[in-house]
């Protein structure tokens, strides 16, 4: 997937929900704030994720019931959405990280292959 | 089960926003407010960090976005808002929105009921079982002309029905005027005689009661009859015991075991009687002498069945050979064709002539489209700043045209129904088959449904593409004011109004020479007066009292009783109202060609009614019509024919055909010319008059009608001469009182009269839609050329120069739209030439009158741009930089 904008990557929408879903598992429950700073974290490069995208993932995931949003108070008294991720929605990951894990392998063989 | 709750979300979200929104901006506050934190804790000012935050967040909206795409279905939303917008602007422009919309409704309620109506009657006018395959069969001469049929004598009926396979079933029907008695007195009635095969040939069964079949036409079976509908509710007040019931038809007694439904009109009778054909029928009768109609198989071409006739008719022109003139063939012709003829050309000019006017109405609203697409470049310019992505634009526009269209398409149904209820009135009875039912059926609305459709997609989306293909980005940014339209456009919309006037122009022209066609035809003189011309038919009674002898008695005694009534001019006995038997005329001493004569029997007052005139000698006297005595007039066209203008006074003139009539021959029949009247047209309004005889009636008893001239309205009479008939005769029948003109209307002049009606109205249209069009282009073009104009004035241009050169944009715009319209007009003209009469399809006077009412017409619109122009003051406008 070719970028326009140097810095900024388009992921599909299927990954970013993978992704979140992965966060919320092993970090627990997190605001959407927490969220983007945990995932620039991670990058290797700066890895800014556009906002909206993320606000997407996040409803999208809710909608299904994979995850579940609750207003709570942060250490610093402000108030903010905490997401956690569901019984069915920990299912949903395994399911989906076996899926990737499959399509990764078999992307990266026929890219072995070829060469 | 995961995605079937979000589509249920996605729904809820969809129809319910305002939570889901009020949850998202909260939700982003509190986003904002952390990272507004994590600035603060940096060291920034609260305002700094406040301004940091958003910095680092994004573009808020756009993330909004990003999130309300993901929660509800994005397009039903943008759709939804793309139509609430629609209809905010079109409310705004009310004037644009009401023509395009009328103009639209125009064009397709025009078509629709156009189509309805040759759908109606040329596609689909019979109610019965196959109606495409039905057909009449006619022996037609040398000259095209009908010899014999549709009615042939049984023997030759049954010839053909035996020997021609083609045919899957046949019918003989025929007609016969029967004598009724009832309460209110005596009426005749129209009977029709059928094969017992008829109701299931038509495949129509009995509204009530039953149809008869071939039980019925078994010896010893009784006198069965069918009743009509019109009859059933006009006679008997559409009771249902009305089955069972005798009704006694001349003298005969019949049993009514059936009312048909309505539109059931075989041969317009109001009874139908079963009678199965033999050989052995007397052909002086009309059970004996039928039409005969038939049903081809299917799969049987008309040249297959003609070929099978051929073989019969060689056949029996060895047996009979004076039946079958030389070069005559057997024609076969469905039932619709015959019935419906010339008019068929008729319905499919006008269908030609309202697709044009649709054209013109989406070239007009296409027109309009594009002028307020480039008036609107600057909101449309804002809007893809403010991030619309050009696909959302496109919609937006997109959207508009539907609706316009869709209020176009409602607003052309309303005025189909409208149209085709008033079409129905204007309808010519003659040429339109009886069954015919004039109504918008369900396939011509989805065509009109569809039309609006693709004229949707031909004038919105060409106006979409085109406003957003430009840079958007240098049309914001070039002058405030409007933008100009790039050529191509100009181009477009100048060719749009040429294409207009060009079609206007050939509408026009179709209407011009149909008008001035009419107009000849009503203006023939015709020899007589048939205005308050009533002509009268009285029907006897079988028996005794219609003796010939008494017949005659009860002629001559009503016209002198009419004589008595006032307002009576004068009233004369004739046997046709216009014409006569065609019979050859020997004049003695004439060194001319021998020739035929039209003879009529009458009696003396038949110059005056007519209003005819003596041109020379006299007319016949009282006495000697009276008497019997062998006296003759002759037309005066007979005299130029015949004698060459010699005199014919004293000379006799033989008249063959008569010694050979039925039932009573007229012995010796030479007559002595006492008086010379004028040419009438006997031969109807377009044919030259053939040579006319006018002898006493008195010599040939048969049933004779009444003509009577009357001074105020013919119809307040008809009462006060029923009863002076019915004084001499209770039990005669008054047939069907009617005057002379509406005759001639119905039968010669509602036709032509019919198309030229409707081609005006679409003519008149498309000219009002031209001026339009001329007066959008004009004006458009004179707001973009304001600052030009206003310079050109600053720097001491006079304003009519300024007059000029809108004029002069217009002319050029109708110059060119004028030239293609008359060279295309000439050709459909052509097309038209059948209908015409006495006009050329290429009628310089016409030519010239369109080409001078276009002109006019599309100058009167230039003037209020151009006025306008002329008012443009240069400060203020040049102010506006």
């Amino acid at each position: 997937m070719a970028s326009e904008h140097p810095d900024r990557v388009e992921l599909l929408q299927g990954t970013l929900d993978l992704i979140v879903l992965r966060a919320l598992a092993t970090m627990g429950p997190q605001h959407a704030y927490g969220l983007a700073a945990r995932l620039e974290q991670i990058a290797d490069h700066p890895f800014p994720i556009n906002q909206g995208t993320l606000y997407a993932a996040l409803v999208r995931l809710e909608q299904r019931a994979w995850i579940k949003g609750a207003w709570q108070r942060t250490e610093s008294s402000r108030e903010a959405k905490y997401y956690a991720i569901t019984r069915a929605g920990a299912r949903a990951l395994d399911r989906q990280t076996e899926r990737w894990r499959r399509l990764a392998g078999f992307v990266d063989k026929l890219l072995l292959d070829e060469q | 089960m995961s995605r079937l709750r979000r589509f249920g979300l996605r729904l809820v979200n969809l129809i319910l926003p305002g939570r889901a929104e009020r949850q998202l901006a909260r939700e982003m506050d509190a986003h904002l407010a952390l990272l507004q934190d994590k600035f603060e804790r940096a060291g920034m000012t609260p305002d700094q960090a406040r301004r940091e935050a958003r910095r680092a967040f994004g573009g808020v909206e756009q993330a909004k976005e990003y999130q309300r795409d993901a929660r509800s279905f994005r397009w039903v939303e943008d759709a939804r808002r793309d139509i609430a917008y629609a209809f905010r602007t079109l409310r705004r422009a009310p004037g644009f929105t009401v023509v395009a919309t009328l103009t639209l409704a125009l064009g397709v309620g025009a078509v629709t009921v156009i189509y309805s109506l040759l759908r109606n009657v040329l596609l689909d006018p019979f109610p019965y079982k196959h109606s495409q395959r039905m057909v009449d069969v006619v022996l037609r001469g040398e000259n095209g002309r009908p010899v014999r049929g549709p009615y042939f004598p049984a023997p030759e009926f049954l010839d053909y029905q035996e020997n021609t396979p083609a045919f899957e079933d046949v019918v003989g029907t025929s007609i016969e005027p029967m004598h009724y008695v009832g309460d209110a007195g005596a009426e005749r009635l129209m009977t029709a005689w059928m094969t017992p095969n008829g109701f299931s040939f038509l495949g129509v069964d009995a509204m009530l009661g039953r149809v008869f079949g071939p039980a019925d036409t078994a010896p010893n079976a009784p006198p069965v009859a069918v009743m009509n509908y019109r009859t059933w509710v006009r006679m008997f007040g559409a009771d249902p015991g009305v089955i069972g019931r005798t009704i006694t038809l001349n003298n005969q007694p019949w049993t009514i075991v059936g009312v048909m439904p309505p539109r059931f009109e075989w041969n317009i009778a109001d009874f139908w009687l079963p009678s199965a054909m033999s050989r052995s029928d007397d052909v002086q009768t009309p059970r004996g002498f039928r039409a005969f109609q038939a049903r081809l198989r299917p799969g049987v071409s008309i040249e297959e069945a003609e070929a099978q006739l051929k073989v019969v008719a060689a056949r029996r022109a060895t047996a009979f050979p004076k039946d079958y003139p030389p070069n005559s063939r057997m024609q076969v012709i469905t039932v619709i064709d015959w019935v419906v003829g010339r008019f068929r050309g008729v319905l499919y000019t006008l269908f030609g002539a309202v697709s044009l006017l649709l054209v013109i109405a989406c070239c007009n609203v296409a027109n309009m489209l594009l002028a307020r697409a480039t008036v609107r470049e600057r909101e449309i310019t804002i809007r893809a700043a403010l991030g619309a992505g050009r696909g959302r634009i496109v919609r937006q526009l997109l959207a508009e045209s539907a609706i316009l269209a869709l209020l176009g398409a409602i607003a052309g149904c309303v005025l189909a129904y409208v149209g085709i209820d008033l079409l129905a009135g204007l309808m010519p009875r003659a040429g339109v088959p009886w069954e015919t039912q004039l109504r918008l059926d369900r396939p011509v609305l989805y065509f009109a449904l569809g039309t609006a459709v693709l004229a949707t997609f031909l004038f919105g989306l060409f106006p979409a593409l085109h406003s957003v293909r430009r840079e958007l980005i240098g049309a914001a940014n070039s002058g405030g004011r409007s933008a100009t339209a790039g050529p191509r456009q100009r181009h477009l919309r100048s060719g749009l109004v040429i294409a207009e006037v060009a079609l206007s122009i050939i509408l026009l022209l179709g209407a011009g020479v149909l008008t001035r066609s009419f107009i000849n035809l009503v203006s023939v003189n015709l020899g007589i007066d048939p205005k308050n011309l009533l002509v009268l038919e009285v029907a006897f009674p079988p028996g005794p009292s219609s003796a010939a002898a008494n017949r005659l008695a009860l002629y001559r005694a009503a016209v002198d009783r009419f004589h008595t009534i006032p307002g009576v001019e004068s009233a004369a006995v004739v046997r046709n109202v216009i014409g006569g038997l065609e019979s050859p005329a020997e004049i003695s001493g004439s060194t001319g060609p021998a020739g035929t004569a039209l003879v009529q029997f009458c009696s003396e007052q038949v110059i005056e009614t007519y209003r005819m005139r003596l041109v020379s000698g006299r007319r016949m006297s009282t006495l000697e019509v009276k008497a019997g005595h062998k006296v003759a007039l002759v037309s005066e066209g007979l005299v130029a024919q015949y004698l060459n203008g010699q005199d014919p006074m004293g000379r006799t003139i033989r008249l063959p055909r008569l010694a050979t009539l039925t039932p009573s021959p007229v012995e010796d029949p030479t007559f002595t010319i006492v008086g010379v009247v004028s040419d009438i047209r006997n031969m109807g309004p377009r044919d030259v008059p053939s040579p006319q005889v006018y002898v006493p009636y008195t010599i040939f008893p048969t049933r004779y009608a009444l003509l009577v001239r009357t001074t105020p309205d013919a119809m307040t009479l008809v009462r006060a001469l029923r009863s002076e008939i019915l004084a001499l005769d209770r039990q005669v029948a008054i047939v069907q009182p009617r005057t002379l003109e509406t005759m001639l209307d119905n039968g010669v002049y509602a036709q032509p009269r019919f198309s030229l009606i409707v081609l005006a109205m679409f003519a008149s249209t498309g000219l009002l839609l031209v001026a339009l069009g001329v007066y959008g282009v004009l004006a458009y073009t004179v707001s973009q050329q304001t600052r030009e104009i206003a310079i050109r004035m600053a720097l001491g241009g006079a304003r009519s120069d300024v007059l000029r050169f809108v004029f002069r944009l217009g002319l050029r715009l109708l110059g060119i739209g004028v030239v293609v319209g008359l060279a295309a007009g000439a050709a459909t003209n052509r097309v038209l030439a059948s209908q015409l009469w006495g006009v050329s399809p290429y009628d310089p006077v016409t030519l010239a009158s369109v080409v001078g009412v276009i002109l006019a017409i599309g100058l009167c619109a230039c003037w209020v741009p151009a006025y306008r122009a002329m008012r443009v003051q240069p400060t203020v406008a040049l102010r506006q930089e």
